[in-house]
This record gives structure tokens, C-alpha cells and sequence, in this order.
């Protein structure tokens, strides 16, 4: 198998290929030894230091959520966790000497993972009595690839919602884009990780959006292909928290899904296991993996108003062209999908969502 | 001679914490612990919907998420005056619970473990467990990060004990993971759940739900009966010294979690109290107007200690000081007290405020104070507790598939909200003004464990814990790090606790939606 399999297949087949990731490391069944054999070769488990920052440690927690590869599995066999201040033994001046001996010892090596919020805001985050922008200039400039693993580190996440209180900034502004792959998500889903760093083991750098997101995780709208798309199409919908209608399952547009405007592949791997995700329990998507969340994916169980997107009507949008438009408005809408659906009639019996929401504003 | 001993950061702990002690004689003589990360999640929440409240409060801990869902969404419901339907109470009560045990398990092995169980004992492993026989190997190869390099001089437990606690430590992951499920089936996704709103949770209550949400309850309660609890008990006779090691304050304060039928939060398994001064036996109601917060040593500008629903707090970092001597502010958290007094919040409390007899005996037995020890072990027995209590709670979820969500309108008012985190009290208040947030404000558990000096210069729990400790190695002060460990610390939730002034909602946020 060449270096450009992903190239060669389509994009199905190559979610599909993703998804199987999270159910044995091996990409598929058919490149399980190809994995093994990639691993198997490298000397040693690439060393990598993850760093939280203005972190929840929800990624940290997410981590160890992963299921195929565990995280058990993934520390033992495939890591080298050199530096997580969440699992190592290490504390204080010997937790420093870590970071001194992991850039000296494996320049160029090793994987820096970034968790957290970044301020830039002197005194606002520090650790080991140095600035966290500090550290991490420093520990990325050694770095092979730096992994901005979650919202906060990807785009500023909800510590960087206005008024921004700490000033923080997205890692690839304060370190540049260059070998910084963005994984957002509140937090990000292990498997998103686990997919990323076996595709840079095995092949490099994923192709990424831009928003430096790997299409491979990125490239496909919820709304396509969401388990309750069928009662979209056929226009039901809860109207709202408490309806008979949350026990049919039916489409969450109404009380807030931003599905149609967010772009990942939870629908299809799903989360925890594979045992659910947030429109499984009736809550609908929040939007957490985009650019400009959470800022413009709030009210959360609001439909936001629509704004126009003339010539989209019908297209299937990519996260580059949907984000183009809300990069540059200031409320967004349901988006291109709906509208879409709405200009074919697809909503059916109900009235359209765009009329709703006019008749609200 | 003194000299000050910095441990910056205090690792496996969640969140960012300097620690520093002053040691005279091989004593420490005075404490200082700061919390270096500020976020400001209150002043985002200003001018939103009521609602999002309960998901962006969750960001504060990715470790605990639920009970910010939880304490917001109940803080929402009494401005409102929504009650919510007992299915809702049901299904709270269990997501709660399986948040509470996935906390506990991961605090035991993977954050304070390491400070007791030699890993690399697993050498001399010679059975055909497969991923102790990868660990093996690994420490064959030396290659063990993230368990080395440690500091080295303390580890007392034979060899056999060595390596089942960490065989239990890679199993205790994988209970982590299967707890996420049960608790993705409730909450969507773990951690930050999305189906925990105002009124209720949106998530349908089905035959296969419950019948899922046993088969974990089961597996839960096997591995704290068979592991969780056994590997306490073996332990701790092997560190008896820190049965008298990190005695806090002798305050403790307890909300009550877990509300029954009767939404009483003192007729719950595990109730409200309070107890002052050591005086364990005597457990008194506790009064909310009793709080105050005080930030003489916090990042804020100075004012006097104030009630949280009527704070006023502005940033204002005055740098580190170069000798936590010096009377400066040293610390992003602000300093809680009820009735003026310092408090421990957490399994501890809320065990001795249960007047729980299995960890009343216990200490009795192995003659243990409120110390290092007996934090380990309230957690281990509260964790038996709630998993013995647990298929009770889900069998009070009615699996007909009613809704479990009240309707409502949104509208104006001042609303309380509180509940239990595993790490202990956590409290939202908020003033909603036509259904938006016009002030809000949270005091988390460790906000009230960490918190620094008050405005009368009394320390915080966690700075009075460490006072007293003999210190072996200043260059390994390992006994002051288990004592931090002991209380399960959550910095990024307690550093959030920033006030909002009241004010007006500008006109800018009414329009929309």
C-alpha cells in the first residue's frame, strides 16, 4: 500500500475507513497489518508531551474514553507520554527537567499536544512560574507536529467567547500554522486524535480544511447524516423541551441541533464507545467543533435567524464554503441545508423554518 | 534557619496549582497554595439566555462536568419556579451518580495512586496478564514514561501489593471508558453532557435505557467491591503516619446531593450539614447567608467580603511574589467562608456529615483523624455507597417513555442552585432579567478547599492541611503533594469564580431570536 491510499479512495470509503480506527487502530481490517507493521518498524513509541493549558482537562478525560485503541493500549504500545500533567509521576522542578531533556534529547521527534486555551494576557495562565504562551513557543518550536487537541486550543473554545476575558489566542496565531493540525471539538473526540496521529505515523500530514481541521474527520456535514434526517425531510419536528414529540424522535432543529451548520463525523463514529452522541438523547448538536463556536452557535436551544445565502439552495456546502459566510456575518443562520431542503419543498406540512424565524425577529 | 520550598505545578491534579511551604527544622511552618489560570467563564455568561448557562458552566471541569449541569440548571429552575418531573429528578440522580463514581475511580488510581504504588515493581511480574506482561517490557526497555522519572523515596508496599494495584490502575481506565458509555446514553457525550437543561433532561427514558444503565451499575459496583475498596483498605495500613498528616481546618460543609421523592436535602443519602471546630458528632443545618467571599490575597481588586449574590470582583494580577512572605496577592482563586470559617468540602465532609458508620469505624480502627488517609478512604467507602444505592436510583426511573422535561417561560428573577460535586458543595446563583443572565456567580468545591488567605489572614483548608507536616526531602517534599492529592483538586473550576457587577442588560442583547 503506497503512501497515497488515502488518495485513492473516495471520501466515503474513506470515513468509512476512519470510523474502522476506532475499531482496531487498522484503518480497516485489510491495513491492520500495514498498521502493525508502520508501528512495528519505528524504533521506539513516538515520544509526545501534551500540554493543558486553560484547559478543563475535558480532552485529557476524553482521551482516556477511547475504546479501540484504549487508552491503556495506546500509552503501553503506540505512546511515549513523556510529559501530562494529568498522568505522570512527575511534579514541579523534575516535571521542568522533563521538558528540558524531551526538546534536547528528541528535537524534531517528538509530538506536541496542546490542550486548553491559550492567553496572552501576561499572569493569566502560568506554569512553573512561566507564562503558558512562553511554553509553548518554546516546546513547538522543537515540535515534529503540534496537535491543537479541542476548541480551546483549535479556535479560542468558550474561554475565548466575547468579552474574551483572558485574551486568549487560537495556538496556530501565536505559533503559526505551519505544522499545527487542529482537532476541535468540547471536547474533541479521542478517536478524531488517535486517527490523526496514525495517519501521521503512516502517511504525514493529513490534508487539512482551512481551518486546518483534517477533512477526513471534518469534511462532512452532520446534517447529512444524521439518524434523524428522515423526519427533517418529512418535516417533523420537536417543537419544543417537554414535547410528546422528543419521545418520536424527531428532528431537533427546532430547539437549537446545529447540525446543518457543523461539520464532523459524530453521526457515524458517534462517541463514548460508540454508545451515543448529542442528538442520540434528544439535545441536539451545539456546533462545538467550528471556527466560530461558541459565539455564533448561541442561544444553544435557539434556532438561529437565517441569513441569506443566495446560490446555495441545493448545494451540498463543505465546511470551506459554509465558513466563508459565517466568518464574515455576524449571526448565522441554519444554513445552505435547509434552505436547500426548504427551496424543494421538503418541509413539508409544517411551515418552512425561515418563516418561522422571520415571524419571530 | 527556614527556607520556602516551591512545587510548581503540582501534577495529576486537575488544573494549574503553585504550592509553597516555609520549612524550620524539617517542619512546615507556613503554606501557600495559588491557583495560576484564569479563564472568566461568569463574565462570558453575561447578557446570555438563562439556558447556557448549563453548558458553558460545564467547560469549567472536564473531570466532574454534571453537577455545574445540575446546579445551573437548578439555579435556573428556582428563579423561574419550574418544578421537574420526578422521571427528570430519576434520571438525574443516575447520571449524577455514574459522574460521581467515574471521579472517584480516576482520583484514586490515576491522580494519587502514583504517590503509593511502586509501578515498576511490575518487573518481578510472573503471571500472563498481557498488559501487565506490555508494562513489564516497557520497563525492561526503559522506556515508563509517564510513570518515571517520579520521586523515588517513599514507596513501602511489598511487591505483591505493588502489582495488583497496578494491574487494578490499567483496569480502573477501563472502567473509565465503560462509565463514559453509561454515561453517553444519558448525556450524549462524556465529558460535557447536552442533556441536562432547565426543566428537566431531554433524554428518553426506554426499556433498553434502564436495562443498559443496570448491566453498568452491576459491573461498576463489582469493581468497587472487588478493587476500588480492597485496594484502600491494603494500602493504608502501609502509610499509617498520614492517618495524623494534611488535618485540615476540622470545618466541614456538605449541600446534600442525590434528592429524593421529597426533595429534602437532609433526607438524602448523602445530606446538608455543617460541623465547626472538629466536633464531629455535632452536625448543624447550614444557613446559605452564612458565606462570604474575601480576595485580600486573590487577583481582584480589593473589597470587602461579600455575599456571592452581591459581589463585585474585578481582575487585577499584581504579579507573583517573590517571597510568599511579602503580604501580596498571591492567587486567581478568591477565599470562601462560612461564618467567617474556612471549610472542607468533599467526600470527607459530606461522609461525617452523613455520620457514616462504616467510615466512623474505620478511622476508630486504624485511629486515623481528618487527615490524608481519611480523605482516601471517605471517597473509596462514599463510592460503595452510592453504587450500592445505585440500581435503587434507576429503578425509580419509569421506562414508559413520558417526557422528563417541564415546559416554561423564560422570565426575571434570582435563583439558587445547589447540588454536590464529587470533589464536594458546589453552588450557581443566578438574576435572570427577561430570561437573560444579568448576574451570575458559582462557588465550587475547590474554590472552598483552595482558596487563600482571607481578609482576616486565616489560611485556607488546603494551606492548614500542609502546616505542621514533617518534610523528609526538601528536594522531594512528596508528603506535601499526597496531602494536595488527598483533597481531589479541581483548579479550573475553582479559578471561574469571578463576580459579575450587576448591571443593566444592554439593549444589544434583546435582539435575535
Amino acid at each position: 500500500m503506497s503512501r497515497d491510499f488515502f488518495r485513492e479512495v473516495n471520501r466515503r470509503d474513506f470515513l468509512k475507513i476512519c470510523g474502522g480506527v476506532a475499531a482496531a487502530i487498522g484503518l480497516s481490517e485489510a491495513s491492520v497489518p500495514e498498521v502493525a507493521e508502520v508501528l512495528a518498524a519505528s524504533s521506539k513509541k513516538p515520544p509526545v508531551m501534551w500540554f493543558e493549558f486553560g484547559s478543563c482537562s475535558g480532552c485529557s478525560t476524553s482521551f482516556l474514553n477511547a475504546d479501540a485503541p484504549n487508552a491503556v493500549d495506546v500509552l503501553l504500545n503506540h505512546l511515549s507520554v513523556r510529559y501530562a500533567e494529568v498522568l505522570m509521576a512527575a511534579a514541579g522542578d523534575l516535571s521542568e527537567q522533563i521538558i528540558a531533556d524531551t526538546m534536547k534529547n528528541e528535537a524534531g521527534e517528538y509530538i506536541l499536544l496542546v490542550e486548553g486555551s491559550v492567553p496572552t494576557k501576561p499572569g493569566y495562565g502560568m506554569i512553573g512560574g512561566r507564562d503558558f504562551f512562553e511554553v509553548l513557543k518554546e516546546t513547538a518550536s522543537k515540535a515534529k507536529a503540534v496537535i491543537a487537541l479541542g476548541s480551546c486550543s483549535a479556535f479560542g473554545g468558550i474561554p475565548g467567547a466575547k468579552p474574551n476575558p483572558a485574551d486568549v489566542k487560537p495556538v496556530s496565531e501565536i505559533i503559526g500554522k505551519e505544522k499545527v493540525i487542529n482537532l476541535p471539538g468540547c471536547p474533541s473526540n479521542p478517536s478524531w486524535l488517535l486517527t490523526t496521529v496514525v495517519h501521521l505515523l503512516m502517511f504525514g500530514m493529513p490534508e487539512l480544511d482551512s481551518y486546518g481541521r483534517p477533512k477526513m474527520i471534518y469534511g462532512q456535514c452532520i446534517h447529512d447524516n444524521c439518524e434523524r434526517r428522515a423526519s427533517f425531510d418529512e418535516g417533523n419536528f420537536v417543537e419544543q423541551y417537554g414535547d410528546e414529540e422528543i419521545g418520536r424522535d424527531y428532528c431537533l432543529v427546532k430547539v437549537g441541533c446545529k447540525g446543518p451548520n457543523t461539520f464532523s463525523n459524530c453521526p457515524q463514529i458517534r462517541w463514548n464507545g460508540g454508545k451515543s452522541w448529542c442528538v442520540a438523547v434528544g439535545a441536539g448538536c451545539i456546533g462545538c467543533v467550528e471556527p466560530s463556536w461558541p459565539e455564533a452557535f448561541m442561544p444553544f436551544h435557539d434556532r438561529l435567524p437565517d441569513i441569506a445565502l443566495p446560490g446555495y439552495a441545493g448545494l451540498r456546502a463543505d465546511a470551506d464554503l459554509i465558513g466563508t459566510v459565517l466568518g464574515a456575518a455576524t449571526a448565522i443562520g441554519i444554513g445552505a441545508h435547509l434552505i436547500g431542503a426548504a427551496a424543494k419543498g421538503k418541509l413539508g406540512k409544517h411551515e418552512t423554518v425561515d418563516e418561522k424565524a422571520k415571524t419571530e425577529a | 534557619m527556614s527556607r520556602i520550598i516551591t512545587v510548581d505545578p503540582v501534577t495529576r491534579i486537575e488544573g494549574h496549582l503553585r504550592m509553597q511551604v516555609e520549612v524550620e527544622n524539617g517542619k512546615v511552618v507556613n503554606a501557600w497554595t495559588a491557583g495560576t489560570l484564569y479563564r472568566g467563564l461568569e463574565s462570558i455568561l453575561r447578557g446570555r439566555k438563562a439556558e447556557d448557562a448549563v453548558l458553558i458552566t460545564q467547560r469549567a471541569c472536564g473531570v466532574c462536568p454534571v453537577p455545574y449541569a445540575t446546579a445551573g440548571s437548578k439555579a435556573i429552575e428556582d428563579a423561574y419556579g419550574i418544578e421537574i418531573p420526578e422521571n427528570a429528578r430519576a434520571l438525574r440522580n443516575v447520571i449524577q451518580a455514574f459522574q460521581f463514581l467515574c471521579s472517584h475511580i480516576l482520583h484514586f488510581y490515576h491522580l494519587v495512586a502514583l504517590d503509593y504504588v511502586d509501578v515498576t515493581a511490575v518487573a518481578q511480574y510472573k503471571g500472563n496478564d498481557a498488559e501487565l506482561l506490555d508494562l513489564k517490557s516497557l520497563i525492561a526497555a526503559g522506556d515508563t514514561a509517564p510513570f518515571t522519572p517520579r520521586w523515588d523515596g517513599d514507596f513501602r508496599l511489598p511487591t505483591d501489593i505493588n502489582i495488583t494495584a497496578t494491574k487494578h490502575y490499567i483496569d480502573a481506565v477501563h472502567m473509565y471508558q465503560r462509565l463514559g458509555e453509561a454515561l453517553s446514553l444519558l448525556g450524549g457525550k462524556f465529558p460535557h453532557v447536552v442533556s441536562i437543561v432547565p426543566g428537566g433532561i431531554t433524554v428518553k427514558a426506554t426499556p433498553t435505557l434502564v436495562t443498559e444503565l443496570i448491566g453498568y451499575a452491576k459491573e461498576v459496583k463489582d469493581f468497587i467491591d472487588t478493587k476500588y475498596v480492597p485496594d484502600v483498605l491494603a494500602v493504608a495500613p502501609y502509610y499509617q503516619d498520614y492517618g495524623s498528616i494534611g488535618v485540615g481546618p476540622g470545618n466541614f460543609l456538605a449541600y446534600g446531593g442525590f434528592l429524593g421523592a421529597d426533595r429534602d436535602p437532609y433526607n438524602t443519602i448523602l445530606p446538608r450539614g455543617v460541623i465547626f471546630g472538629g466536633d464531629i458528632n455535632n452536625v448543624q443545618e447550614f444557613d446559605p447567608a452564612g458565606i462570604t467571599e474575601h480576595v485580600a490575597y486573590s487577583y481582584y481588586e480589593d473589597g470587602n467580603p461579600k455575599h456571592p449574590s452581591v459581589g463585585e470582583t474585578k481582575p487585577n494580577f499584581t504579579g507573583v511574589p517573590e517571597d510568599p512572605r511579602s503580604g501580596d496577592k498571591y492567587s486567581w482563586l478568591k477565599a470562601p467562608r462560612l461564618n467567617g470559617k474556612p471549610m472542607e468540602v468533599g467526600p470527607l465532609a459530606r461522609m461525617l456529615v452523613r455520620q457514616d458508620a462504616g467510615l466512623l469505624d474505620l478511622a476508630a480502627k486504624l485511629k486515623i483523624g481528618p487527615s490524608v488517609l481519611a480523605r482516601l478512604a471517605a471517597r473509596a467507602l462514599e463510592a460503595q455507597l452510592i453504587a450500592n444505592n445505585l440500581p435503587a436510583m434507576i429503578g425509580e426511573i419509569v421506562p414508559d417513555g413520558k417526557v422528563s422535561c417541564a415546559q416554561y417561560k423564560p422570565t426575571s428573577g434570582h435563583g439558587a442552585g445547589f447540588d454536590e460535586a464529587p470533589r464536594g458543595a458546589i453552588a450557581h446563583w443566578i438574576e435572570a432579567e427577561g430570561g437573560r443572565i444579568a448576574n451570575y456567580q458559582m462557588i465550587i468545591p475547590t474554590t472552598w478547599n483552595a482558596g487563600p488567605r482571607d481578609i482576616m489572614g486565616q489560611p485556607g483548608p488546603y494551606e492548614q492541611a500542609l502546616i505542621g507536616t514533617p518534610v523528609k526531602n526538601p528536594e522531594q517534599p512528596v508528603e506535601l503533594v499526597r496531602i494536595i492529592r488527598s483533597y481531589d483538586p479541581c483548579i479550573a473550576c475553582a479559578v471561574h469564580v469571578v463576580d459579575l457587577e450587576k448591571e443593566k442588560i444592554a439593549a444589544k442583547f434583546q435582539v435575535g431570536c
